[in-house]
């Protein structure tokens, strides 16, 4: 197995904000990760980036335990995450934050350098290296962060609310380049979106969380017509949304 | 060498480096005791400044007692030769193993737990050594200080060269650093460690390995001040010095290889008043580092290297892209 996610439960407190979550990720695929704010989507990343502790329950990646592997060599091994509220370094040029995802598998500052270049093209910003990131607009900033991600050139990659905070025809561009960075480049893809329209369409597989548990999974169609699902999280009239 | 010099300072700064130099150099000639003194001193305070600048003003780990790896290099040269039979090289190694094993504490402690156990880890151990320099007599030669062999007295000037080729080499080694890997995953750990950690930097050993190397730069300059005091003191670790030198940086600038060089500014300017003023009120001098602190911080935030800078924040892209339009 690629990814997977066995019995993950995490509490914070009283609070269980992931209970007994199950994942699957094969190699390739796009899976979505769906559910109302607070259902524990972000909590769930945390932990397979080794950011949080699981309570209980195991993560393993290409057949290896990570569950309790510090956040950095989790990346070595092929997971990086983005962050949902988008910060970067803010001090620094989009060149320079891209360099940092690229030292990861480079040793020296020229090939490191080289990859950057390239991740920075492939996201369309290469006018914009020598920016500072907080001279960045979102749209940028977004592009810039998956550059940086796609940079450490992972197998896997974790896409906490990537289009937060973008217009429509944004978003619609940055399905494009995601559809690309799984297509072209091989990478998979665990995503959390709100923009439901556009994890519908990119996703094989969806797995809907509510309060901490996952209440279906399936292909988008499977759940979108999953009457639970209707019911609890996205309302009697989602169906005509989709289409 | 064209190249590496065209890389990593532009013709502009390289004139104004030349004009610096020769001005530097000329300072011996004027055979002024008092003026060679502030000199060297002030040169001092570069290398400790940008010791202090590569461990707090890159890497975001702020130090707050950097007398400590001072004080163990001026430490480590006097036990060294006084009590141990050293040779000079011996005992600067001596020093450096001192500061090696100061560092790790303080690394090893702040860096498996948050930033405010680095600080207070610094302040334990320096607490600990300042202490101990004033009391065991037999080793450190207490308040009296050990002094150093005779033979080993060297002419002000031939100090000041020494000095002026440390703050230098200072200087250059602390860019070399900033624009390569390291320097990139120090800015990191400072802008944004949980991302850095994301991105396969090991946020953890970078930051051990910039308290480490920053200690080393303050123990070449601590070794130095022995030859200059040929005596040691227990005043080397006071706080006066770690706040002097955590001044001269953010008069200067933070995060910029020329903040130390224009923060000595307040060294000299600190050593000029000190002469003028009666020796009793001496100790008062802090209050005028805490007043210059004060106005720096409302008047110019990021350190008298902004004037130098059109926008602070956007330095170099603006003029990048006046000259892409121009062209
Ligand atoms: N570090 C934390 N400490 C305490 N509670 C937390 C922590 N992180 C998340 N939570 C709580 O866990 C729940 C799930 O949060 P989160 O995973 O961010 O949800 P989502 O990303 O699905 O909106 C929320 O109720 C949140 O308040
Ligand atoms: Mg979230």
């Amino acid at each position: 197995m690629f990814l997977k996610v066995e019995n993950a439960t995490t509490r914070f407190g009283g609070l269980v904000a992931n209970d007994n979550v199950n994942i699957e990720v094969s190699k390739g695929e796009i899976v979505g990760l769906i559910g109302p704010n607070g259902a524990g989507k972000s909590t769930m990343f945390k932990s397979i980036n080794g950011f949080n502790r699981l309570s209980s329950g195991e993560i393993y990646f290409k057949n290896k335990r990570i569950t309790k592997m510090e956040t950095y060599k989790i990346c070595k091994m092929g997971i990086t995450c983005t962050f949902q509220h988008a910060q970067l370094f803010q001090g620094i040029t989009l060149e320079e934050s891209v360099l940092l995802g690229a030292y990861n598998r480079r040793k020296t500052k020229k090939e490191a350098l080289k990859f950057a270049h390239q991740m920075i093209d492939f996201v369309g910003l290469s006018d914009k290296k020598d920016y500072r990131v907080s001279k960045l607009n979102m749209f940028e900033r977004k592009k810039a962060e998956l550059a940086a991600a796609m940079a450490t050139e992972p197998e896997l990659l974790l896409l906490d609310e990537l289009f937060a905070g973008l217009v429509p025809t944004e978003v619609d561009s940055f399905v494009e380049l995601v559809r690309k960075v799984n297509k072209q480049l091989g990478i998979s893809i665990l995503i959390v979106e709100h923009v439901l329209k556009a994890i519908m369409s990119l996703s094989n597989k969806v797995y809907v969380l509510e309060y901490g548990k996952i209440i279906a999974h399936g292909s988008p169609a499977e759940v979108t017509t999953n009457p639970t699902v209707i019911k609890a999280y996205l309302g009697g009239d989602y169906d005509a949304d989709v289409s | 060498m064209k190249g590496i010099i065209q890389k990593y300072f532009s013709t502009k700064r390289l004139i104004l480096l030349i004009i610096a130099m020769a001005i530097l150099i000329f300072i011996p000639a004027l055979e002024n005791r008092r003026l060679l003194n502030i000199a060297i001193i002030a040169l001092m305070y570069v290398t400790l400044g940008e010791s202090w600048n590569l461990l707090s003003g890159m890497s975001g780990l702020f130090s707050i007692n950097h007398a400590l790896f001072f004080g163990l290099g001026t430490y480590g040269v006097t036990f060294g030769l006084n009590k141990l039979g050293f040779s000079v090289l011996g005992s600067i190694l001596l020093g450096l193993a001192m500061n090696l094993v100061a560092a790790t504490i303080v690394g090893y402690i702040g860096t498996k737990l948050s930033g405010l156990y680095f600080t207070m880890a610094f302040i334990g151990l320096w607490q600990t050594v300042y202490t101990f320099s004033y009391q065991f007599f037999s080793i450190t030669g207490g308040s009296l200080g050990l002094s150093m062999p005779r033979e080993l007295l060297l002419s002000k000037r031939t100090l000041y060269f020494i000095a002026l080729i440390m703050a230098i080499a200072s200087m250059i080694f602390y860019q070399f650093i900033r624009r390569s890997r390291l320097g990139t995953n120090f800015v990191a750990l400072k802008e944004n460690p949980d991302l850095a950690n994301a991105l396969g930097s090991n946020i953890r050993g970078y930051r051990f390995l910039s308290t480490i190397i920053s200690a080393c730069m303050a123990s070449f300059a601590g070794s130095f001040y022995a030859f200059y005091m040929m005596t040691n003191n227990p005043e080397v670790f006071s706080g006066i010095i770690s706040l002097k030198i955590i001044m001269v940086v953010i008069v200067g600038g933070m995060g910029h290889v020329f903040g130390p060089l224009l923060g000595i500014s307040f060294v000299i300017m600190d050593e000029l008043i000190r002469g003028m003023m009666p020796s009793q009120f001496a100790p008062f001098s802090v209050i005028i580092y805490g007043f210059a602190l004060i106005i720096m911080a409302m008047v110019k935030p990021e350190g008298l290297i902004s004037i130098f800078k059109k926008k602070p924040k956007d330095n170099g892209v603006a003029a990048k892209q006046s000259k892409k339009a121009t062209a």
